[in-house]
């Protein structure tokens, strides 16, 4: 081609690899027979080309067609590049930009709340997924998707007290998320300053459920206590619907206790909820005594639609034959004649009354050949439909635990020696006659006392000595009195106070004992001999067998340490308040060679995972069941390898609290298998017998009786539960298509991995910046050592102070030196201090994107690329591909990469969808360079024909979702439409008859609150409907589908 | 024809004293590739730079039953003078037989490996020939342009005679056709190369660096300042030098005098730094980068001899930072083939030689690199307009065009 190397300013590119592009100079000098020209690549890199590899050409002046007619192939980066930053953008409905993001083991099931949640149009839900599934983890894979899509800032995590450092642990640890344990004080401060401090607005938060409870009459303004203070701070500018609400995100932990309506916690459940973005809540026990339980977590969710029991009653009864008709779907031989029996019945209730959705599938239904695909289509359009599963997700150990190890329970019975029972019995006495005229606080101090004894003997005698002691047993009952049920109300009404003062008067007596006595029981502890002999007989068979050995007293541990240490038995010690690094003690006792035996109380292995372990001995079993299930727990979890874990309980066969409690874990088969939602309920009942048991006019057997009754209680309240969780499930539904449908986005590399942002990265400083040091590191795969180019840093500093609104911090723009960068969460806890993770909400991702959309032309839409037959899901053979973007806004938009691809030979046929979109993920991975691809390839105008069956089968597709969009948009915005006017009807009436009992009462200072309250409900209203009909009036113009890219793989 | 129907290809041929070594790139597409000759290890993929003449006559690369050896053909291009009549056009006969047959080899190899890249595609050629610095600025370049015009011109063919009189002959002839003509084979500073082998690599970070290439014959060393300028990369040289002290001179010598000898070499190199520096950029860096290349990066006694002169020749005093032994990294375009990547070394120069004379970066020399010239910078490439004046005939100076 002629053109004229002398004139500056002409867009030229290589002509072999047409993505590689740059502007004339207009400077030449001639070389041998050559004319070299410079030419400007970007920041620093002007360089000379030889004029003859390059042409000039314009920005959007070629189309396909006519690139492929004269063979202007570019290469395997360019797709990628193409396909990585369309993920980076982090607006694709069909990735997951929290897969792969934390140090913690895939599980599928884990993004089927993060799946619902980005599917949904509300921003809020419940994960009621049961026990030992990781709610936890969940809730910040949602944090992380919302960080990426909504460059999300102020998270905050409410939980009760005892949960705070295990969230902090698990932020920090799994996704090393820097977050502050805080009170309501910090929080108001943080909120008041949020204005004028931009680029420090962002927080990540856990506070407590009991520090933030507001007082009743917080809507006083004379009430000046923070909590008061922060109560109406949440009341008065709560403006969830838009990006100005005081939070991104909440998630609320353990919500089953905000559901009663009319107490404190449900009150702070709603002021939350309207002042969130978000909102996430986590329960196991979404239904513990009925489905009012539900009804009220769900009214928490969203107060629009369910605003009474009667209207969720009635979407019960509706959704029930829709969950039917998933059902009857996904059999193996699915049954489409009964779903559409269940689709028309559904349609004859007046929930579902000329629903279009349910109208189209049964159409989809009557004319489809069921394949897998339509299959799969079809089940999310029902599920788009089940009115709760949009709200909640419900997971049940047993429906993906495909195998669970078995537990084996394993009883040693001991009996005291004469001079323990002795000694026992004295104390018993003692503790019984204190009991009298205590409240409950005084009894649960009590209990403790008792159970410490019956924990160890000698071990309690020493301890009692000590002067720490009482700091220290304070600090346990504190614990305790924080996670008892019971303890929880007395608490809210103030009755127990947990500081010294209130308690100290209960632990103001002591056993009168000497030194000898002391030496004896040690000497003669007839369970530590028991556990002595057991332990040392199994390692007799195996020296390499590891044990946790569970007590729930300090005193204990310590002693047992001594003890097992005197016997040349190795240990490692976990308890609270000794200042240690957890995680390191058990990476030593995971060790090949290290301790035998872990020593841990509960409060200590909260947040470890032991599931290298098979052996769990309880030195002395807890009164609250849940604490059992806390301890198998750590164990019986997901990753356990082994095929049955021991659980091995020490009884002391003279006690009567360990005999009943003994024998009632053995009736509810607490040992051997989850008990799930029983837990919390089992707890308040044996706390209640513990204290029972106490009575000093009890006999043994009426202790005995007593405790019978008890037990048979427990067991007719197990099988209720079975009852209600049985119906619940056919409520929620099942949803094994979506596990299949996260199987396959993580197949099909719908995330952004490690490698890819690395990519990204490199790819961006190879043709801009040269200066830019990016250094592999020597023991990390995805971490590099980056040392920015001087210009780099000025621009990226540009960036951090005009546009950056990330909340990530970073001194890639400042640092002399390079710094070592980490691609991969899951490396989180190998980070050195000083090191940075990079990721998609990083200023380093965020200034490429920008420079990438500034120069847009750095984009090529056409590429060539081998790929080994073992990497592709296809024979050998050459193929065409084509990539869509579709975008459909909105009330829940739709933005996602299309692929189509067909084979190039005689009588082409297309690929189907799935298969195609693999074929083209995997030339982007693993593809090489095709070189000389136009020379190699046969027939252009074969592959322009080809590429265009590809698009029209595309645009074909995006017809068929556009319509269907239309109905499901048309419909969603119907019925936000309808529940917010209704919900504002009752507000707005509500706050009228609030005004005018405040006449009545004649507290008129509350008057204008209320009235101001009223109007801005009005307003609300008049937001959220504006915002409907935005949604609803979505044009056809703002509906797009747009090929991105294209190209040609050869499979070999 | 349109260009897509092109391939141009360079090649970088690194004429060694003893070896010969041989690289070559895609300029389409900025891929280079090492020229293996069909060997499977690095002994097998260098050719000695040696010439056989047999009882007949007939001379080849071939070392069998031989009457005669050319040996050492690139340092008697650099004294030709020096010779009768005769043997000068001997020498220059046989080295242009020489190098044609390496281009020709060369070019085959190429051809059957890369068929693919270049089916339905006519390569067009174009090779750089690396020569010491010294001899490039000195009268002896005529010698190394004329016989190199004449290799070229005859590399086009492919049988090439084989009898040393018709081959003088031939010689006589084709350099009185081509004189004047505008050739595609130009000599390049093999020191030259050797800092663009690692300099063009797009994590090279701006600052002062020095580069020691240990040959089999010879050990040279250069200091540099590697900037900015106007947008893109620039050179400025502080020093070069070159003695004759390669691994296989290093093998017949006394090693105590040869470490004085190559401290000194080192000493001198980096020592002109701190006299040539003109932004004080050392005074920014903790280390002194030195790269150290060539086949004899891998015999200790080198690196270590390197690195004693830090202590011995105490540079701490003259505030020099501490330096870094660095390995020169294998460029990321560069296909190695069926060599293993620790191999690049001994193809360091090569590889730089096969990026096209002219797309070097703008390269100032050291006599340009006055002590007194401070912020001043050229906005060209200097092209010497005479003989070096170095205080050391062995100093280095840059390509004319």
């Amino acid at each position: 081609m002629n053109w004229d190397p002398t004139k500056a300013g002409q867009n030229v590119r290589y002509i072999e690899d047409p993505g590689k592009r740059g502007i004339t100079t207009g400077s030449v000098k001639e070389v041998g027979i050559h004319l070299m020209v410079q030419i400007d690549f970007g920041p620093n890199e002007k360089k000379y080309v030889m004029s003859q590899v390059l042409e000039p050409f314009e920005i959007h002046g070629d189309d396909l067609k006519k690139l492929i007619l004269s063979g202007r192939f570019g290469q395997p980066i360019d797709l990628r590049r193409f396909l990585i930053h369309e993920k980076v953008k982090g607006e694709l409905t069909n990735v997951f930009y929290s897969m792969e993001v934390s140090n913690t083991e895939y599980f599928p099931h884990q993004f089927r709340a993060v799946l619902k949640f980005i599917e949904s149009s509300r921003g809020r839900l419940l994960i009621a997924d049961e026990v030992g599934l990781g709610k936890t983890i969940e809730a910040i894979y949602i944090w992380k998707e919302l960080q990426a899509r909504e460059n999300s800032q102020r998270l905050l995590v409410v939980c009760p007290a005892m949960l705070q450092q295990k969230w902090k642990f698990e932020l920090k640890n799994r996704f090393n998320i820097n977050a502050s344990i805080v009170k309501a004080d910090q929080i108001l401060d943080k909120l008041n300053h949020r204005a004028t401090l931009s680029s420090s607005s962002s927080f990540v938060f856990i506070a407590s459920l009991e520090s933030l409870r507001p007082p009743r009459n917080f809507e006083d303004e004379s009430n000046k206590s923070t909590r008061a203070q922060f109560a109406r701070k949440l009341e008065l500018e709560n403006s969830a619907a838009d990006e100005f609400a005081l939070f991104d995100l909440v998630v609320i932990d353990e919500a089953q206790h905000l559901r009663n309506p009319g107490t404190r916690n449900n009150r702070l459940g709603h002021l939350l909820n309207d002042a969130s973005h978000h909102l996430v809540l986590l329960t196991a026990t979404p239904i513990q005594t009925s489905s009012e339980n539900l009804y009220q977590l769900l009214r928490l969710i969203d107060p629009d639609e369910f605003y009474d029991k009667e209207v969720f009653n009635k979407i019960l009864e509706s959704n029930r034959p829709i969950v039917q008709a998933k059902r009857y779907l996904w059999h193996t031989r699915p049954n489409v004649e009964s779903a559409v029996k269940a689709i028309n019945s559904a349609l004859s209730m007046e929930l579902f009354k000329d629903d279009k959705i349910l109208e189209s599938v049964i159409q989809q239904l009557k004319k489809a050949d069921l394949d897998s695909e339509n299959r799969i289509e079809i089940i999310r359009q029902l599920e788009s439909r089940s009115l709760l599963g949009l709200y909640m997700t419900r997971l049940r150990k047993r429906e993906i635990l495909e195998k669970t190890a078995k537990r084996e329970p394993q009883v040693l019975r001991v009996g005291f020696s004469d001079a323990e029972k002795s000694v026992y019995d004295q104390i018993t006495d003692l503790i019984r006659k204190q009991s009298i005229g205590k409240n409950f606080a005084g009894l649960f101090t009590l209990v403790l006392r008792q159970r410490q004894m019956a924990s160890s003997i000698a071990a309690t005698l020493k301890d009692w000595e000590r002067k720490e002691f009482l700091e220290e047993f304070l600090e346990e009952l504190r614990w305790e009195l924080g996670s008892s049920v019971n303890a929880n109300q007395y608490i809210e009404t103030g009755e127990i106070k947990t500081d010294d003062s209130d308690l100290q008067q209960f632990l103001n007596f002591s056993l009168p004992t000497n030194r000898k006595i002391l030496e004896e029981l040690e000497e003669n502890d007839t369970k530590f001999n028991n556990l002595y002999k057991f332990i040392k007989g199994r390692l007799e068979e195996n020296s390499r067998e590891k044990f946790v050995v569970f007590s729930y007293f300090r005193a204990t541990l310590r002693y047992l340490e001594e003890r097992l240490g005197q016997a040349n038995i190795s240990t490692a010690l976990i308890m609270g308040g000794i200042g240690i690094d957890k995680q390191e003690v058990v990476n030593e006792f995971e060790r090949k060679g290290g301790p035998s035996i872990l020593l841990s109380s509960e409060v200590g292995s909260e947040g470890i995972d032991l599931q290298f372990c098979r052996f769990i001995v309880n030195y002395d079993l807890p009164w609250n069941p849940m604490r059992v299930e806390q301890r198998i727990g750590r164990l019986d979890r997901l990753g356990q390898k082994a095929e049955k874990i021991s659980i091995i309980n020490m009884v002391l066969t003279d006690t009567i609290e360990d005999r009943v409690l003994h024998r009632l874990y053995e009736r509810i088969d607490i040992f051997k298998e989850s008990i799930g939602d029983l837990e919390e309920i089992l707890g308040e009942v044996t706390e209640r017998l513990m204290i029972d048991l106490l009575n000093p006019k009890l006999s043994d057997d009426e202790r005995s009786n007593i405790a019978q009754q008890q037990e048979d209680a427990i067991i007719n309240k197990r099988a209720e539960q079975n009852r209600l969780e049985k119906e619940a499930v056919n409520l929620i539904g099942f949803s094994d298509h979506i596990l299949r449908h996260v199987n396959d986005s993580r197949d099909r590399q719908r995330w952004l991995s490690a490698s890819e942002l690395i990519m990204f990265v490199e790819d961006f400083f190879t043709r801009n910046y040269s200066g830019t040091k990016i250094e592999s590191h020597n023991k990390f795969k995805f971490a590099k050592r980056i040392g920015m180019a001087q210009s780099a840093q000025v621009s990226l500093s540009n960036f951090i102070d005009t546009a950056n609104k990330t909340a990530t911090p970073t001194r890639l723009h400042m640092s002399g030196s390079p710094i070592t960068c980490f691609f991969d969460p899951r490396e989180t806890n190998k980070f050195a201090q000083g090191s940075e993770l990079i990721e998609p909400t990083h200023p380093l991702i965020q200034w490429i994107r920008r420079e990438y959309e500034k120069e847009n032309q750095q984009l090529y839409e056409l590429s060539a690329l081998r790929l080994n037959q073992s990497d592709a899901p296809v024979e050998p053979g050459d193929y065409v591909f084509v990539v869509q973007k579709w975008s459909l806004p909105g009330i829940r938009s739709e933005i996602t990469l299309k692929y189509s691809a067909a084979k190039i030979n005689s009588s082409p046929t297309l690929l189907e969808s799935s298969l195609s979109e693999q074929l083209v993920v995997n030339a982007a991975r693993f593809g090489k360079s095709f070189p000389n691809a136009a020379n190699l390839l046969d027939d252009p105008e074969q592959i322009n024909s080809l590429i265009s069956k590809c698009e029209d089968k595309l645009n074909e597709l995006f017809n068929d979702r556009l319509k269907n969009f239309h109905i499901q948009n048309s419909f969603q915005c119907d019925r936000q439409e309808f529940s917010a006017k209704k919900f504002s009807e009752r507000k707005i009436k509500d706050y009228e008859n609030r005004i005018e009992q405040y006449k009545i009462q004649d507290k008129h200072r509350l008057i204008p609150m209320t009235m101001g309250l009223k109007n801005k409900e009005e307003v609300q209203l008049e937001t959220k409907l504006s915002r409907i009909n935005k949604f609803r009036r979505s044009s056809s113009e703002e509906f797009e589908f747009e090929t991105l890219c294209a190209g040609v793989v050869r499979v070999q | 024809m349109n260009n897509i129907e092109k391939s141009f290809i360079n090649l970088g041929i690194d004429f060694g004293t003893s070896y010969t070594k041989v690289c070559y790139r895609f300029l389409g597409i900025e891929e280079s590739g090492i020229v293996t000759f069909g060997g499977t290890n690095v002994d097998q993929a260098i050719i000695p730079s040696t010439v056989n003449l047999d009882s007949r006559s007939r001379i080849s690369i071939e070392n069998d039953s031989s009457q005669k050896i050319y040996k050492y053909l690139k340092m008697d291009l650099a004294r030709l003078e020096e010779f009768d009549t005769k043997l000068r056009l001997e020498i220059s006969s046989v080295s242009s037989w020489y190098l044609a047959k390496i281009i020709n080899l060369s070019r085959q190899w190429i051809e059957e490996k890369e068929k693919e890249r270049l089916f339905k595609r006519q390569p067009v050629w174009s090779a750089n020939v690396g020569i010491p610095v010294e001899h490039y600025d000195s009268p002896s370049v005529k010698n190394f342009e004329k016989v190199f015009a004449v290799a070229w011109e005859w590399s086009e063919n492919r049988n090439l005679p084989s009898d040393l009189n018709e081959i003088i002959d031939c010689y006589k002839q084709t350099s009185q056709s081509i004189a004047g003509k505008v050739t595609n084979c130009h000599p390049v500073p093999e020191i030259t190369a050797a800092i663009h082998s690692f300099i063009t690599s797009r994590e090279a970070q701006l600052g002062v660096y020095v580069f020691f290439d240990i040959g089999a014959g010879s050990f040279d060393g250069v200091s540099f300042n590697y900037h900015m300028q106007q947008g893109s990369g620039s050179i400025n040289c502080y020093a070069g030098k070159v003695i004759e002290l390669g691994v296989e001179v290093l093998k017949l010598s006394d090693r105590g005098r040869c470490l004085k000898c190559l401290q000194d070499c080192v000493g001198e190199v980096i020592c002109a730094i701190t006299e040539k520096d003109p932004a004080g950029f050392i005074r920014d860096q903790s280390i002194l980068p030195v790269f150290v290349g060539g086949g004899g990066a891998n015999i200790e006694w080198y690196p270590n001899s390197i690195t004693f002169t830090y202590e011995d020749y105490q540079h701490k005093n003259a505030r020099l930072p501490p330096y870094e032994l660095r390995e020169v990294p294998k460029p990321s375009d560069l296909e190695m083939h069926e060599l293993n990547n620790s191999d690049f070394n001994r193809f360091s120069v090569a590889y730089g030689l096969s990026i096209p004379y002219g797309t070097l970066m703008e390269t100032r020399l050291p006599k340009s690199v006055e002590p007194a010239q401070r912020e001043e910078q050229p906005s060209g490439i200097i092209i010497p307009s005479g003989v070096a004046n170095y205080p050391d005939k062995e100093s280095y100076d840059f390509p004319r065009g």
